[in-house]
Formats: structure tokens, C-alpha cells, sequence
């Protein structure tokens, strides 16, 4: 591309090290790093401590992505098809434990559509599940005693039919 | 294992869920329990799946029209707003439901003799943060006498006197709910009984009128209503069906528009779905079908029925009612017996009353000729000791 060489390169430092060269144009999708560029604190590699390697690569993958611009309407449609496609591939991930990777470094790194997506991925991975099986879900330590929570279940006994 | 997500992602990742999802998850643990309870996340969520339900417009709630119960067939559709349904199960009673909650609250009666002209509507109060029950009853012929409940104090205000007249028929008592505002055809009886569009603002409490097309082709009569068509205000006729006028800019006189009937009307009519309601034994409402899943019932009819939301809005206010409140709630195996057996119990118990008054009425009138009947007794004695004596 030829605005590649024209646009600025920001490096990024994941948790465990690795740096990663993106263009500014693509990195301004996170209003976190914005923010940092704004401030002039982007003249050296951002260190990003809460986003691992293996997550930020995706993270990446994704605002690269979003980041192409279609060249004429048609195109539009075509490219905004595309995207969709991409965008239901992009949260079928291998193991559980990355999609929530993804909504938090989402959610740090302040990108609102990857925020959306993930989210609502991870929403409707839980839809019809159990109420245990929400539990191990998300590590959440039950913390009712049994009367309070049979209690609590019976405000909406009939939604665990 | 998964490590656990910052609270407001967590928020972000519920307000996302489906009532039923949301209403399980109250059990998962104590800070959700909270979180899903608070009136907040009830406002976020609403929003949310108003935000970003693009099948809303054609989404709408409704009573059975067939297949039914005798008595279910009595209540009403007085409106519904964000997840409430206010439902009229006689003359001047009224009662709101969440079908998504499955709460039901009975709301004060209508202090009026058994009216059944009765013009109505339900809608939200935004400036109040409230839900509001409209009421117009015909005085006379000329005089349509309004008030208004709202559903925090439960308690009735007259608000207006409108010098029109609304016929109930064909469902025209029924208020549409469309931008903050209830609507009604009314005639007016100074204008030789023209159909005139009026209009309640749930905000200021004002009445209005909304004007209507000038066109020749356009007709408004005994068989018009008022219905949302593609998110617009428009004016049908049952009858035929067709033809539609959409005002396509809100209260603005040149935007009423004669639609044509081509596919992409058909299509759209086709889209309408609802949700239809069903009593359930002694906590109210609920869907017809069990997961609230939208029953299958394209019909161009929907036009008119309140758009629907489903939400945790609570009918209650935020505070939940002690169960004695539920004057009606008996315990009976079968759904629709309930309603019937409640019905029939209010009446016979009125039944009762009446009897036991009557009952006590004879006592007294027995009681009373038997000490009349004494005093006679007394009188005819101490006559004759008085004769007696002389």
C-alpha cells in the first residue's frame, strides 16, 4: 500500500515483551492509545501490560481489519458484507479463555466495536446456560448460603424450567 | 480457568441477555444479584434492546384472538410501554403486567359508576420517570371528562374536560402509544362530528390536535384507526386494509404521505409479529409461548396493537408490594379456571354480600316488628291496666 510508507509506524510492547509495528492510523481505533499519542507519550514503544502477545496479535488482526477503507460505494457494500463475515470468524476462538482475553484488552485498550463484538459473543455463549455452568464460565465463586440462594431462585422459579 | 472480568464488562456483557438469561443469573452470585436488580441496569438494558432490536417496529404485543377462554376474552389492551402491559379485566379495573417478569400489580379502580365507554391509554412519563393510566369518559355528548393515574402513587387526578365525543367501537377507546403521546380519533361536535386526531402529551398533559391530510383521496370515518406503520403515525382503514397514510414527519401537515400497495408494503405487513399474552394462575401474565418466543402471527391487524419491548421494568415502582395486595390471587391447578374462578368468586362474593345484607336486612325488619310488635303488646297491656284501673 502505498500510504503505508507515508503513515506512522507506532510500536507497541505486549505484557511479555514482544513489540509490535502498527500504522498510526490503525491504532487510533483504541482511544487508550489515542489518548497516550494525543498526550506525546507515543514517541517510544507503548508498553501495554495487561495484553498478552498471543491477545494483542489479534487485537491487530482486528483493527487492521476495520481499517480498510472501501474505494467507491459499490465496494462499500461489498466490504461491509465482508466485514460481517469476518467479524462472526474473528469470535469463533479456539478456547474460551481468549474471547474473555479479548473483552478485556478490548475493554483497556478502549476499542467500542471490538468491545461490542466480543461482548455480545461472549452474551450469547451464556444464553440458556445453567446457573453453575454460568458460574465456571466467568470463576465466580458462589457466595450465597444455600437458604439465600434457594430463596432467590424461587423469586423466578419458572425461569429454570 | 478464566480470570474474572471487571465489573462494569461483566455490565456490558449482561445488559446483553434475554429477560429469562437475566432472570437466572440473579442466582449466580450476590454482586449480580445486585447488579441485574438495580433499577440502573433495568434503564440500561431497556435501552439496550431499543438501541439495537432492529426488529422493534414490527414487534408488538396482543390479547389472543381466538382459541380462547371465554374470560380471557373480557380483558382489554389499554397499552404497553417498555416491557408494561396495562390491561382492563372490566369496566373501569385495570392492571399492569411485566409478561417478561410475570409481576402483575391491580391498580386502583376508575372511581365511576361500571362505565363501559371508556377511552384509554398507558404510556411513559419521561420528565416523571413514571408510567401513566389515560381515561376519558363521554359526559353527555359534547364532553369527554380525562384523568390520569399514575403508577407511582396509584391515586386518580382529573386532568381535562375535552368538548368532543369518541364512539367505542371497533377499538377506537384504545390509545396509541407514538412519540410520548397517546392518540385517539374523537368527533367534534362543533365542527358537524368531524374525525379529528387528538392527541394527549404524557409529559406536559396537554391535549392536542393533529392535522390531518387535505388530499381528496383521503378518507377518515367511523372505520379508520390509528396504527405505526414503518415508525410512522398512520391512518388505515380495517376494512379494506388499504389504503395507508403515514405521516412521515411527526405533527407536520405536509408530510402525510398515501403509501402504495406494492410488495414492499406486503412484505413489510408480512414482517409484523407479536407477542400474544396468556394468564397464568396466580402470578399474572405470561406468554403465550413459554420462552417468550414471538408466536407466529403475521397480520396486517398488528398495526395497531402497542410496539413491545421486552424488559425487567417493574410494575411495582422499585418496591414490591406485600402479598396481600394480590386481592385476586388464588391458588387453582389450571390457568384459565383461575381468572374464570376469580371472576366468579368477586362476583358470587358480591353475591354473597348482597345476600348477607339482605339477610341482615330481613333481621333488622324482623327484629324491628318484633319490638314493634312488643311495644304493641305493651301498649294493649298498659291500656288495659289504665282501663283497668278505672
Amino acid at each position: 500500500m502505498s500510504s503505508s510508507s507515508s503513515s506512522k509506524m507506532i510500536e507497541l510492547r505486549s505484557s511479555d515483551g514482544e513489540t509490535f509495528h502498527v500504522e498510526e492510523t490503525v491504532v487510533l481505533q483504541s482511544e487508550t492509545i489515542k489518548q497516550m499519542i494525543d498526550d506525546d507519550c507515543a514517541n517510544a514503544a507503548i508498553p501495554l501490560p495487561n495484553v498478552t502477545s498471543m491477545t494483542l496479535a489479534k487485537v491487530i488482526e482486528y483493527i487492521k481489519k476495520h481499517a480498510e477503507k472501501p474505494k467507491d460505494d459499490d465496494d462499500k457494500k461489498v466490504a461491509e458484507e465482508d466485514l460481517k463475515k469476518f467479524d462472526a470468524e474473528f469470535v469463533k476462538v479456539d478456547q474460551e479463555s481468549m474471547l474473555f482475553d479479548l473483552v478485556r484488552a478490548a475493554n483497556y485498550l478502549n476499542i467500542k466495536s471490538l468491545l461490542d463484538l466480543t461482548c455480545q459473543a461472549v452474551a450469547d455463549s451464556i444464553k440458556d446456560l445453567s446457573v453453575e455452568e454460568v458460574r465456571k464460565k466467568f470463576n465466580i465463586q458462589n457466595d450465597f448460603t444455600p437458604e439465600e440462594e434457594a430463596k432467590v431462585r424461587k423469586e423466578n422459579a419458572w425461569a429454570f424450567d | 480457568m478464566t480470570t474474572a472480568l471487571v465489573f462494569d464488562v461483566v455490565e456490558d456483557i449482561l445488559l446483553r441477555l434475554d429477560t429469562e438469561d437475566l432472570l437466572r443469573c440473579k442466582s449466580v452470585c450476590k454482586s449480580w444479584y445486585s447488579l441485574i436488580s438495580s433499577p440502573s441496569f433495568v434503564k440500561a438494558h431497556l435501552k439496550h434492546a431499543c438501541n439495537n432490536n432492529r426488529e422493534l417496529p414490527h414487534l408488538r404485543v396482543c390479547l389472543p384472538y381466538k382459541n380462547i377462554n371465554y374470560t380471557l376474552r373480557l380483558y382489554r389492551m389499554v397499552g404497553s410501554s417498555n416491557g408494561l402491559v396495562c390491561l382492563s379485566p372490566s369496566n373501569a379495573e385495570f392492571l399492569v403486567t411485566n409478561p417478561s417478569t410475570r409481576e402483575v400489580i391491580e391498580l386502583r379502580a376508575l372511581p365511576c359508576e361500571n362505565r363501559s365507554d371508556l377511552c384509554w391509554g398507558f404510556g411513559y412519563d419521561s420528565s416523571t420517570d413514571d408510567y401513566k393510566l389515560v381515561v376519558g369518559v363521554n359526559e353527555g355528548l359534547h364532553h369527554i371528562r380525562f384523568q390520569v393515574l399514575t403508577l407511582k402513587s396509584n391515586v386518580w387526578k382529573f386532568t381535562e374536560e375535552l368538548n368532543y365525543n369518541f364512539h367505542v367501537q371497533f377499538g377506537s377507546g384504545f390509545g396509541l402509544l407514538y412519540n410520548g403521546a397517546l392518540h385517539w380519533f374523537m368527533d367534534d361536535p362543533n365542527n358537524n362530528m368531524k374525525r379529528v386526531i387528538i392527541y394527549f402529551d404524557l409529559s406536559s398533559e396537554k391535549f392536542k390536535e393533529i392535522p390531518q391530510p387535505d388530499d381528496t383521496n383521503y378518507v377518515c370515518d367511523i372505520f379508520s384507526e390509528l396504527g405505526i406503520f414503518d415508525e410512522c403515525l398512520c391512518v388505515y382503514r380495517p376494512v379494506n386494509g388499504i389504503p395507508i397514510w403515514a405521516m412521515k414527519n411527526y405533527n407536520v401537515k405536509q408530510s402525510w404521505q398515501l403509501l402504495p400497495y406494492d410488495d414492499a408494503m406486503k412484505d413489510y405487513i408480512a414482517s409484523f409479529t407479536a407477542y400474544t399474552l396468556d394468564c397464568i394462575s396466580y402470578n399474572g401474565w405470561r406468554f403465550s409461548d413459554d420462552k417468550g418466543n414471538i408466536a407466529m402471527s403475521c397480520c396486517w391487524m398488528h398495526i395497531s396493537d402497542p410496539v413491545f419491548v421486552k424488559s425487567l421494568v417493574s410494575p411495582y415502582g422499585y418496591e414490591k408490594p406485600k402479598k396481600t395486595k394480590y386481592k385476586r390471587s388464588l391458588k387453582v391447578d389450571s390457568s384459565y379456571t383461575v381468572i374464570s374462578s376469580s371472576f366468579f368468586f368477586k362476583h358470587t362474593m358480591s353475591n354473597n354480600k348482597r345476600k348477607k345484607s339482605q339477610k341482615n336486612y330481613k333481621r333488622n325488619i324482623n327484629d324491628m316488628l318484633f319490638q314493634e310488635s312488643l311495644r304493641i303488646e305493651e301498649d294493649i297491656f298498659n291500656n288495659q291496666e289504665r282501663k283497668n284501673q278505672e
